[in-house]
């Protein structure tokens, strides 16, 4: 989904991010120096009010940060039709399946296209539980006497 | 407690206040989020255009301003299909209107791009079907979120919001799709077509048909058994006819299994690559050709069987990810086993290989 674009976009934000990030930052420190001078507990708690904001912007900088556009290579597979050499090369236009590409380095044998495909792929989505889930699972499966999976 | 009736009243204003800023807000995500989707897909509408404009450019001798509307009309280009208050025949109708639109839809790529081979023509149509599918997307997205706008309804906005990581799929789908069209690339769905191609190669096919447009059959015979490979004719995007092609083979000869193998999609969480096995005809679409296959099927009582290379509606439509031509490397060891045990020596097997043979020869 245009992800080229999403993340250019998204990438956009990190400037008003660091902004967001340094002053929560200068305000907690401001708080904190309050604190000390005057011991109010309106100052401490308006400061952890601002420690969690610090910690969310910290956390979504972070996130916007590692988002990488990874550009997906195409290759063909080319395999001797003697002795079953193989070798990876990138794609060339009009490559096709069983196109024959020239000789094998190995035998002089006839090389074909035994393949075309992306090399890179994306993360397969699968069920990944959050810490604290999988902590409650083991502590309920281990105070119930049961091995996990049963 | 000693609050009077002035501080009552006061805590359930701001108590009012605060349930209808959190509602407007929860709104106002929803309607960004929309838009940035929009957004999106109008982006990817937009390049998916420019692309078709471009592989049209290259292969015409038409006006840019020319090129432009004639692609415009292509990607406007709608199908009606048949009244169902009468099922009755409604098959044959869907057919015959699908076949109309085929036949046109090359026509008219054929007269744009006069330089095309027939290999490009079919490439092009493809090419102008994704990005026609892509432009559907975004004209019915923007449509609901301006009557939603228009009639300031949270429930539809709601709505709209909770459809589109689903449209979003689709729509990564579709760009994936043009990427593979344009340079004419094997795609996840050419699993079934590839391994009819591989499969006729390692049996040494003695034969080769091409009784039905844009489809081939290659006929082999392997340990006493009859064996016929059907898919659509490579390497331009076509899905061929396989109905028609099994009825010509049903026509000569007595067949006693048929295996369908084709991509299946995958649910989320299942791996990319799964080869699973089932009865009936695996076989996407419309339904029209898969109810013809059925229909011969049930009439000479063929055993039906169907060997399933699974893969998300992404990977199908995008360039063959190297899991997905694994599995179809695999697949053929396994189609071929599920032939030899299956069909006893003298008699015929059909194995259809489903799916777009862009790249597959």
């Amino acid at each position: 989904m245009a992800e080229d674009l999403a993340v250019k976009i998204k990438k956009k934000w990190v400037p008003v991010y660091v902004v967001l990030l340094a002053a929560t930052i200068v305000l907690l420190a401001g708080l904190y120096y309050l604190y000390t001078l005057t011991g109010s507990s309106d100052y401490s708690t308006a400061g952890l009010l601002d420690a969690a904001v610090v910690a969310y912007i910290a956390w979504s900088l972070y996130k916007l940060v590692g988002l990488k556009f990874k550009p997906r290579e195409v290759v063909t597979l080319v395999e001797c039709g003697k002795c079953g050499y193989r070798e990876e090369r990138p794609y060339e236009p009009g490559d096709f399946f069983f196109k024959e590409k020239g000789k094998c380095p190995k035998c002089g044998g006839p090389l074909y296209v035994a393949g075309i495909y992306v090399k890179e792929e994306g993360e397969e989505a699968s069920f990944k539980p959050l810490p604290l889930s999988s902590s409650l699972a083991t502590f309920i499966t281990a105070a119930s006497g049961m091995k996990r999976g049963e | 407690m000693d609050g009077t009736t002035y501080d009552l009243i006061v805590t359930m204003i701001v108590l009012m206040l605060f349930a209808y800023l959190s509602r407007e807000l929860e709104v106002m995500r929803a309607i960004s989020e929309i838009e940035g989707y929009l957004a999106l897909f109008k982006q990817s509408r937009d390049k998916a255009f420019d692309t078709l404009v471009k592989k049209i450019r290259s292969l015409s001798t038409l006006d840019e301003n020319t090129i432009k509307e004639k692609a415009s009309q292509l990607i406007e280009i709608a199908l009606i299909f048949p009244v169902n208050l009468d099922p009755y025949g409604i098959v044959e109708k869907m057919r015959h209107i699908l076949y109309t639109a085929e036949e046109e839809v090359e026509r008219e790529v054929t007269s744009i791009a006069v330089k095309a081979s027939r290999v490009e023509v079919q490439n092009l149509t493809n090419l102008a079907e994704a990005v026609r599918a892509l432009n559907y997307l975004y004209k019915v997205i923007n449509h609901y979120y301006l009557i939603a706008r228009k009639f300031k309804s949270l429930w539809l906005i709601l709505q709209l919001n909770a459809l589109l990581p689903f449209v979003s799929e689709e729509v990564k789908a579709l760009e994936g799709a043009v990427k593979a069209f344009k340079h004419g690339l094997p795609i996840g769905d050419a699993a079934g077509p590839y391994v009819i191609a591989k499969l006729a190669r390692a049996l040494g096919a003695e034969r080769r048909y091409e009784p039905v447009k844009d489809t081939e059959i290659f006929y082999v015979e392997k340990e006493g058994r009859k064996i016929y490979m059907v898919k659509a004719k490579g390497p331009g995007g076509t899905v061929g006819h396989l109905d028609d092609a099994l009825r010509w083979i049903v026509e000569r000869e007595d067949v006693s299994l048929l295996v369908s193998v084709d991509a299946a999609l995958k649910l989320e969480g299942e791996e990319t690559g799964l080869i699973s096995h089932g009865f009936g005809v695996a076989m996407g679409g419309v339904g029209v050709e898969r109810f013809r296959i059925e229909e011969i099927a049930t009439e000479r009582k063929i055993p039906l069987y169907a060997v399933l290379i699974k893969m998300s509606e992404w990977e199908a439509s995008s360039i063959m990810s190297e899991k997905v031509y694994k599995a179809a490397s695999k697949a053929v060891e396994i189609v071929k086993n599920v032939v030899l045990e299956k069909c006893m020596p003298g008699s015929t097997a059909v194995i259809l290989g489903v799916g777009n043979t862009m790249g597959v020869p």
